[in-house]
């Protein structure tokens, strides 16, 4: 696919051949594919078809083989080292008890502290920053089981961010966000990339993924995906046929937004 | 962060302890001044009462102690492996299996060596049955929250030794029900096994400090704890085993104490937080205190009588549980 026009340094993430079965389904198929530094990935597809077990497959979560960190299979890797270049964000969190949400946002610093450390000014700064840039500094001192569902998906991922991943896997990143935030939230997604970070975030909302992520990654269900720059992949032709509805480009202020008919 | 919120905690609990140990050493039948205890404990001659308090309370009073110590520390590693604040130690069936091995030997009239290997074995089979079912829970990766079939696994097991151990109650002679209620109650009448519960105590809290920030990931789920760099599959093996021997021994030196492993672990986080850097050693000494107070008060309330360790931890912990849960209500 694209993989052959980026040097390998840059390269941090790569599928050869991955085959994802859920049940008797396959949901991909031989896959090759490759994230480099300065990439934004979404993940396009109607419900079900596997985008929450690929993120879960390349963030570890699932036994899978054919999927290299910096071109070493997963399986060399121990799980702290992963954890300092890899991160994940899951669609839903249960809490299951009461926690700050400043000590939330700590815990991302795991990774990076040794076995008796604890955590100093400097991860504190990461931490408050990673609050800043996602809009929760005024409730650092709130319970986390008293925040709503948007309020706790942003703690998840200011947590993300303060664990400083190269790369960051994220499950439906604005699921939960008002407006505001969903632009907020991809906005700052792509600050990440263009920072030199490579992200896969499987995306619901075409137009969102169509305004920041540079790329997209198209699972039809049936095994199939197409992978390519952002430009080439979202037309109506292919959308329509991957989410067996019509979709229609409308073009304003130069760029198209899509909308089902 | 927290760290400042435990450290103030944990030297106020010590002196609790300490001040506990005092009056757990004077208090009794015969009452011992507190230069007499001193006297005593400083290796000097302090006639009958140093005999009282060295070779009878001292001994008791550790072991209650280690026992306090080891099921608020199983209570704390069981809510974090179950992610269930209101988990404790007898939840999984081990006191329940400890419980069906020392009644069959007390049934039988065996000697008091006898009941105590039973109850060891019963609570080891009844850890190997959970682990056997629950395997998969075990085994699986991070994709998958086996904690509530693990917790029903441990339940249902946990039901069936209570079946039986109503069944030996049920065919007991009479004059053996004494004995077998006051080992389900939990009692440390003539216990003078120290070292194992105390040293228990240290060597399993020591083993877990090192993976308490690894604790405090999976205390937020499986998912969150792996992409952070924790070995899901090794620390939920490690919390069982430890939670399993700290129960397994606690229960084997006193019989079935209830109500520490909840009450404490849950008190402890309502003041200090859930970061387990803080919870485990505080839990432990709290525990500790808690119960030497409770035995203490046991063996004085109603003297001459003695009564079971864990009556009067039940009188005291279902009104501070119920407390502490009401005022979570109110408060969320």
């Amino acid at each position: 696919m694209n993989a052959p026009e980026h040097s390998l340094a840059r390269q941090l993430l790569q599928t050869r051949a991955l085959t994802l079965v859920r049940g008797a389904r396959e949901l991909v198929a031989a896959l090759d594919w490759s994230v480099c530094e300065g990439e934004f990935w979404c993940v396009l597809g109607p419900n079900g078809v596997g985008k929450t077990t690929l993120l879960h497959s390349l963030a570890g979560l699932l036994p899978s083989t054919g999927i290299d960190l910096q071109g070493r299979p997963i399986g060399h890797w121990d799980p702290e080292q992963q954890a300092r270049l890899r991160g994940f964000m899951p669609q839903q969190i249960h809490d299951a008890f009461s926690a700050s949400v400043l000590d939330t946002v700590l815990l991302g610093r795991h990774p990076h502290l040794g076995r008796w450390d604890w955590e100093g000014a400097g991860d504190l700064e990461i931490a408050r920053q990673a609050l800043e840039t996602t809009g929760m500094q005024a409730l650092a001192s709130r319970d986390v089981l008293t925040l709503s569902g948007g309020e706790r998906q942003r703690v998840a991922l200011a947590m993300l961010l303060a664990q400083e991943p190269r790369l960051l896997l994220l499950d439906e990143p604005s699921s939960h966000q008002d407006l505001q935030h969903q632009v907020k939230i991809f906005s700052v997604l792509r600050g990440l990339a263009e920072a030199g970070c490579a992200l896969v975030a499987a995306v619901h909302d075409i137009n969102l993924a169509a305004r920041y992520a540079t790329h997209a990654l198209l699972l039809d269900g049936a095994g199939g995906a197409d992978a390519g720059p952002i430009d080439i992949m979202l037309t109506p032709e292919r959308l329509s046929r991957v989410f067996r509805h019509p979709v229609r480009r409308l073009d304003d202020q130069g760029r198209g937004w899509f909308i089902a008919d | 962060m927290r760290q400042t919120r435990a450290l103030p905690l944990f030297c106020g609990l010590w002196c609790a302890a300490c001040a506990a140990f005092v009056l757990a050493l004077m208090a009794g039948s015969a009452s011992v001044s507190p230069e007499n205890v001193w006297t005593a404990l400083a290796g000097g001659d302090a006639g009958m009462h140093g005999d009282i308090v060295l070779n009878l309370r001292l001994p008791r009073a550790l072991a209650a102690f280690g026992v306090g110590a080891l099921l608020a520390l199983a209570g704390a590693l069981l809510q974090v492996l179950l992610r269930n604040p209101l988990a404790e130690p007898y939840l999984m069936g081990i006191s329940g299996g400890a419980a069906v091995g020392a009644l069959s030997m007390l049934l039988l009239g065996a000697a008091i060596w006898l009941v105590h290997t039973a109850a060891i074995v019963g609570a080891a089979l009844a850890v190997l049955l959970v682990l056997t079912l629950a395997r998969h829970d075990f085994a699986q990766g991070a994709g998958h929250d086996g904690s509530p079939r693990l917790l029903l696994t441990g339940v249902i097991v946990a039901a069936g030794c209570g079946a039986v151990v109503t069944l030996i109650l049920a065919i007991a002679p009479d004059q053996k029900l004494r004995g077998m209620l006051f080992w389900l109650m939990g009692d440390f009448n003539g216990v003078d096994r120290w070292q194992l519960p105390l040293g228990g105590a240290l060597v399993l809290l020591l083993l877990m400090l090192p993976e308490a920030r690894a604790l405090n990931a999976m205390a937020r789920g499986p998912l969150a704890a792996q992409t952070l760099g924790v070995n899901v599959r090794t620390q939920r093996l490690r919390l069982y085993a430890v939670a399993s021997l700290a129960t397994a021994i606690a229960v084997t030196t006193a019989g079935a104490v209830g109500f520490i492993g909840l009450i404490v672990p849950h008190a402890m986080r309502l003041i200090i937080g859930n970061d387990q850097r803080g919870l485990l050693p505080v839990a432990a000494v709290a525990g500790g205190t808690m119960l030497l107070l409770a035995d203490t008060l046991a063996r004085t309330v109603v003297a001459p009588v003695q009564l079971p360790v864990g009556v009067v931890m039940a009188f005291v912990g279902v009104p501070s549980f119920l407390y502490l849960l009401l005022r979570r209500h109110e408060r969320a």
